[in-house]
């Protein structure tokens, strides 16, 4: 109910202080004019490489600080004014989850951009604002924006439950095209318009829509190669060779670990193919002749590894599930320092998710994983999964 | 090597253009002022070269280059005393191709330029009286986008005519696109041609601040585009490399899933399936076998009848297929072919079985007669057509006559060379079943 009073609370009040600022201030229909377009940026979304939609509140803010030379009332008074609204608009539009991706990282962005442009336009005067020296301001309270956003959305990820707030961080900078194409649309267009009117529109417009649709195809190509290696690394498990959602529960988990441990965003996602795929090789299985045999965890990673290599683009993929098998360190010898650390993870978590669907609590698997610490499992690896397990306990008590 | 007649000629008409190209520079010269500054055409020729060869693939096979932008912002910038001879001098310097530099193949760039500086001559030409006498002004801007994107249009069909007429004299066996189904590529040029003329006018306007920002924006969705194309060959070499790995575990059925996929191209284009329609169909030829991998080999080669049990854990395979390309967003409408195939098993439902589903299940059909299996040989590839003329009730008479139609128009033949061979593998086979 207090989302409805809300609605209505808002839909009556902001037509009225429009009015109110358009009949009492000289500039006042400016300002209302720059509201409803900031209200209205709201539900024009730009496709993110993370998968996320950021709104185009950027560029309008940009074109905004531009044309006004930087002026604090309408860069972040009429924002202020409009938030509401838009918040609105795409709640109303896209509902809970997309709502979600704007607030409050774009507008806690937008705070420090308005207070960096701010306390420039004490410094840098009106007629510098359309030259180099009023696009590097621009540029460097944008840089403020974007950052800023990242951090919030870190700070504010609904997966800190399960994951450490690194890898929510790392995967908010990984958006940075999506704002440099707004950044740019919106500065083109606040240097040209009080030049070419209205002509500015295609101007910034056209240059936009194409980034537009090649961030568009990179997110729907980007999620369709996921859920393909998804699929595929499932095709074990509906065989009934591995147990049900193994691939997807080990994925998961080693992504937690992984970006807890620092890797980089390219190796994350290197280790959560080979996660997703690292069971494919039992489907050598399929042949009673091979199944009656013996054989060892080495030979699974060495099916996987090469059923992988098949595919160009998943070489090195291969190569993490190939070295995978390697126990950490052999007794009386010198550990491996080549052996890479997304293998070493794979190995503890593929462990972990087996012994507990032998039936194992959590505490008892992760035990079994500390006697053969030191020997099969690189200890640090196996005390971070303890501190990404402890931070679910914790959050889910 | 000794030159045949034919080199000759194409070493003949690569000079002619080489010559006519040369002959539109130097009246060029005499006729028109020389580009100001000189910076800023280096600037303007740089992108062209660059964006010439640099086309993104925006569409299934929709390449669009930017270099006819560049063109029409350099006319605008140049203004009218220079702009002819401005474009014209940077379309020049873009027929060297750096491949050809280094393999020292001159044919080919002294026919580019010839052509490139003529399209580009007439192209501009054209657009030279929508430009206004003086300093470019906002009022002029409607002519100026209107008379860029008709003059693109020209630029573009001269330049077509010209390569068109080189590729028919110098390699008389290639086929050419003809123009006028290049509709979208049509349309996307006369856009960026009027692009290119408004960008000229910003420059103009604003000043030389509009360029970087324009470089950053169009950076991102070129470096987009990039990855795009990249993401999508390493999503069907993924698809692929499986696959083919997933069949090496199975001596019998190597290469199936490639073939299937093949004789499913052909019928669909066959069929005018249409574009987006052939995309899915072949996604569906190259995943549709994945389940059988779940199923034990020797059920799936078992000479002879399955038992109940037996045939229950085949079905489990195609519910495996369900199961898995019901989980991915793509996949989804694959399923629907999928298990349209499989209904085809019962021929209750064959009624309303998608059309993709039918060639499907023919190619597959098809592709199983004409190869040897452990249970059997293959057989002559006439046998194979009649079986399926007789089961074109199942498959549709469309599907099976397109199947056998363009089979026939690729000159290809499967199964077994005759009938005698074929009932020797026969009785190979058997004799190995009897034993085993």
């Amino acid at each position: 109910m207090p989302d409805t009073l809300l609605r209505r609370v808002l839909l009556v009040l902001l037509p009225l202080g429009g009015g109110l600022a358009a009949w009492r201030w000289d500039a006042g229909w400016w300002f209302v004019v720059v509201a409803v377009v900031y209200a209205a940026a709201h539900l024009l979304m730009i496709p993110s490489p993370s998968g996320r939609s950021l709104p185009v509140l950027a560029a309008v803010a940009v074109a905004v600080a531009l044309v006004t030379h930087g002026s604090p009332i309408f860069v972040l008074g009429a924002a202020a004014v409009a938030l509401p609204a838009g918040w609105l608009a795409v709640h109303i539009r896209h509902g809970r989850r997309v709502t979600d991706f704007v607030f409050p990282a774009e507008p806690a962005g937008m705070v420090v951009f308005g207070a960096m442009i701010g306390g420039a336009s004490m410094v840098v005067p009106d007629e510098m604002y359309r030259t180099a020296v009023g696009l590097s301001v621009i540029g460097a309270a944008a840089t403020g924006w974007y950052l800023t956003a990242a951090l919030v959305r870190a700070l504010y990820s609904r997966q800190a439950r399960l994951a450490p707030r690194r890898l929510a961080l790392v995967r908010a900078l990984e958006d940075w095209p999506a704002y440099l194409a707004l950044f740019s649309t919106g500065a083109l267009y606040g240097i040209a318009a009080p030049a070419m009117g209205v002509w500015a529109i295609p101007l910034a417009g056209l240059p936009y829509a194409f980034s537009h649709v090649s961030l568009h195809r990179v997110q729907t190509t980007r999620r369709t190669y996921r859920q393909t290696i998804q699929a595929l690394g499932a095709v074990p498990e509906a065989g009934g060779m591995v147990a049900s959602g193994h691939a997807e529960r080990v994925a998961e988990l080693a992504v937690a670990i992984g970006a807890g441990m620092g890797l980089s965003v390219g190796m994350l996602l290197r280790l959560e193919f080979a996660a997703l795929l690292h069971d494919v090789g039992r489907l050598v299985l399929a042949n009673p002749a091979v199944a009656a045999g013996s054989y060892s965890d080495s030979d699974v990673s060495g099916w996987s590894s090469a059923i992988m290599a098949e595919a160009r683009y998943l070489e090195n993929v291969a190569e993490v599930v190939a070295a995978q098998h390697h126990p950490y360190r052999r007794p009386g010898e010198e550990r491996d320092p080549d052996l890479p650390l997304a293998s070493k993870i794979l190995k503890v978590t593929a462990a972990y998710d087996g012994e507990m669907n032998k039936g194992m609590s959590s505490l008892e698997a992760i035990e079994t994983l500390h006697r053969g610490a030191a020997y099969d499992y690189d200890p640090e690896v196996v005390a971070s999964l303890r501190r990404v397990l402890e931070r679910r306990e914790v959050r889910a008590a | 090597m000794t030159p045949t007649p034919h080199d000759r000629k194409t070493a003949l008409l690569a000079g002619g253009f080489a010559l006519a190209g040369a002959f539109v520079l130097v009246l060029l010269f005499v006729t028109q002022s020389d580009p100001e500054p000189l910076w800023l055409w280096s600037v303007l020729a740089a992108s062209f070269f660059v964006l010439q060869f640099g086309a993104v693939e925006v569409n299934d096979r929709l390449f669009v280059s930017s270099a006819m932008m560049v063109a029409f912002t350099a006319a605008v910038v140049f203004g009218r005393d220079s702009a002819i001879l401005a474009v014209a001098l940077m379309a020049s310097v873009s027929a060297l191709h750096p491949e050809d530099l280094r393999e020292r193949r001159w044919r080919q760039p002294a026919g580019n330029f010839g052509q490139l500086v003529i399209s580009a001559a007439v192209g501009i030409a054209v657009f030279i009286p929508f430009l206004p006498e003086g300093p470019v002004t906002v009022d002029d801007l409607p002519v100026l986008a209107a008379g860029a994107a008709l003059a693109a249009v020209v630029y573009d069909w001269v330049n077509f005519r010209l390569v068109a007429f080189f590729v028919r004299v110098a390699y008389p066996d290639r086929d050419l696109r003809p123009w006028s189904k290049m509709l979208a590529n049509h349309v996307a040029l006369s856009v960026l041609g009027a692009f290119g003329g408004i960008l000229g006018a910003a420059y103009v306007l604003v000043g030389p601040l509009i360029l970087p920002l324009m470089f950053l924006t169009f950076l991102v969705g070129h470096v987009g585009f990039a990855s795009y194309s990249k993401l999508r060959e390493a999503h069907e070499d993924t698809i692929r490399g499986f696959v083919k790995a997933v069949e090496a575990l199975d001596p019998y059925t190597r290469g199936h899933t490639e073939r299937v996929a093949h004789f499913a191209r052909i019928v669909g284009e066959h069929l005018d399936l249409g574009p987006e329609r052939l995309e899915t169909l072949r996604w569906a030829a190259l995943i549709h076998d994945v389940g059988k991998v779940a199923v034990p080999s020797d059920l799936l080669h078992k000479p002879g009848i399955l038992t109940d049990e037996e045939y229950q854990q085949t079905v489990r395979h195609m519910l495996v297929v369900e199961e898995v390309l019901g989980r991915v967003d793509f996949l989804r409408p694959m399923v629907a072919i999928v298990s349209g195939q499989h209904a085809l098993l019962d021929e209750e439902s064959a009624g309303e079985v998608p059309v993709e589903s039918r060639i499907l299940a023919a190619a597959d059909a098809f592709d199983a007669m004409t190869s040897t299996r452990s249970y059997r040989a293959a057989v002559t590839q006439a046998t194979a057509f009649d079986q399926l003329r007789r089961r074109a009730d199942l498959y549709g008479t469309e599907v099976v006559e397109g199947l056998i139609t363009a089979i026939e128009a690729e000159g290809e033949v499967y199964g077994s060379p005759d009938e005698e061979s074929a009932a020797q593998v026969e009785r190979l086979v058997r004799e190995r079943a009897i034993r085993a």
